[in-house]
């Protein structure tokens, strides 16, 4: 709870007591209208329209079991089958591209960070601060420029 | 009574109350309409449990308060540095606002009788957005320094500043209308 109002704060308690007196804000007359038409429209989407958290509970399990099932499927079957496979059909060709496909991004990315790593570590402090200052100054001209049109449009000053 | 029935008597019995602190708090009409909106249609999902509650106002209120602030954090955060860059280009303090301050009783007497409810909500409208967050929650919400802060994610410094930046501008803004006002 808020604690007493401190007594020998006049521009406190002004600003309490006139805002105060400030009556409610009138919702839109269409607001009750708008509320009621969204509810009926939801009332009528299917199961596998809405979220997932308002799925009926045996919908949620099934759907939650089958996700396992994929998963172990998938990781658990799939993948090791198709390394091991001698399969020389034309599934097994593109599994095995796709699967060399994702290799390809391991090795990248753990290229990546390997580079920066190593470039972070033998960084001196100026190069660091330029390179920070540049990313900042790309930001500011991107972002900022775009920030301040808005706040100048339509920030009250 | 039906379900629905009763709860769009419920809902036009609120949607004043519910409107008027997303207002308040967002200072966009239709913002405040979506949250208002939102709002009711979470009601409606929690209608077995609100439904003959005593507390449903409390709830309401609770949870337009907390969509609002949640969507200020969320669409709002990004601008918040240059919020902070603005604030710190103005004087900490205006000292000649507070030395020409006059007593409470003088100020305040029958503020709101016509049209100047239009006045002070444009006042409030015009403060930055921390600020009115603030003030609102403290004057409207009746929450205290500390869970402001909490709620908003700040230090308890920030908010009595905000706070005590937002009355004095409010009244700045007031005092020159106030023979206009009649305070």
């Amino acid at each position: 709870m808020k604690p007493p109002q401190n007594e020998l704060d006049p521009l406190g308690q002004w600003t309490g007591r006139v805002l105060r007196q400030l009556p409610v804000r009138p919702a839109p007359p269409d607001l009750a209208h708008q509320v009621l038409a969204e509810i009926r429209l939801r009332a009528h989407l299917s199961w596998y329209q809405r979220p997932w958290p308002q799925w009926p509970n045996s919908h949620k399990w099934l759907s939650a079991l089958a996700l396992a099932v994929v998963l172990t499927a998938t990781f658990g079957i799939g993948i090791p089958t198709i390394e091991n496979s001698a399969s020389q059909s034309l599934a097994g060709h593109y599994a095995r591209l796709a699967l060399d496909y994702l290799d390809s991004l391991q090795a990248v990315s753990t290229s990546v960070w390997k580079f920066l790593r190593l470039s972070l570590a033998h960084l001196s402090t100026t190069t660091f601060a330029l390179a920070a200052s540049s990313l900042v100054a790309v930001w500011l001209s991107t972002l900022g420029l775009g920030a301040l049109c808005w706040k100048v449009t339509t920030q009250p000053r | 009574m039906s379900d629905p029935a009763q709860f769009e008597t419920f809902l036009v019995a609120y949607q004043d109350m519910v409107y008027s602190t997303a207002y308040r708090l967002l200072s966009q009409e239709a913002e405040a309409r979506d949250v208002s909106q939102e709002v009711f249609l979470r009601a409606w999902q929690h209608w077995h449990q609100l439904s003959g509650s005593p507390t449903a106002g409390g709830w309401l209120k609770t949870v337009t308060r907390n969509l609002c602030i949640n969507h200020l954090q969320r669409y709002r955060a990004r601008w918040k540095f240059f919020s902070d860059l603005k604030s710190a280009d103005a004087p900490d303090d205006e000292p000649g606002l507070e030395a020409t301050f006059a007593t409470p009783e003088t100020l305040d007497s029958d503020l709101l009788h016509a049209d100047q409810r239009g006045v002070l909500e444009e006042a409030m409208t015009k403060l930055p957005t921390d600020q009115r967050v603030a003030l609102v929650l403290y004057h409207f919400e009746d929450l205290d320094y500390v869970d402001i802060a909490n709620r908003l994610g700040v230090s308890l410094g920030k908010v009595k500043t905000d706070i005590h930046r937002a009355r004095l501008a409010l009244y700045k803004r007031l005092q020159p209308r106030r023979d206009e006002l009649g305070v």
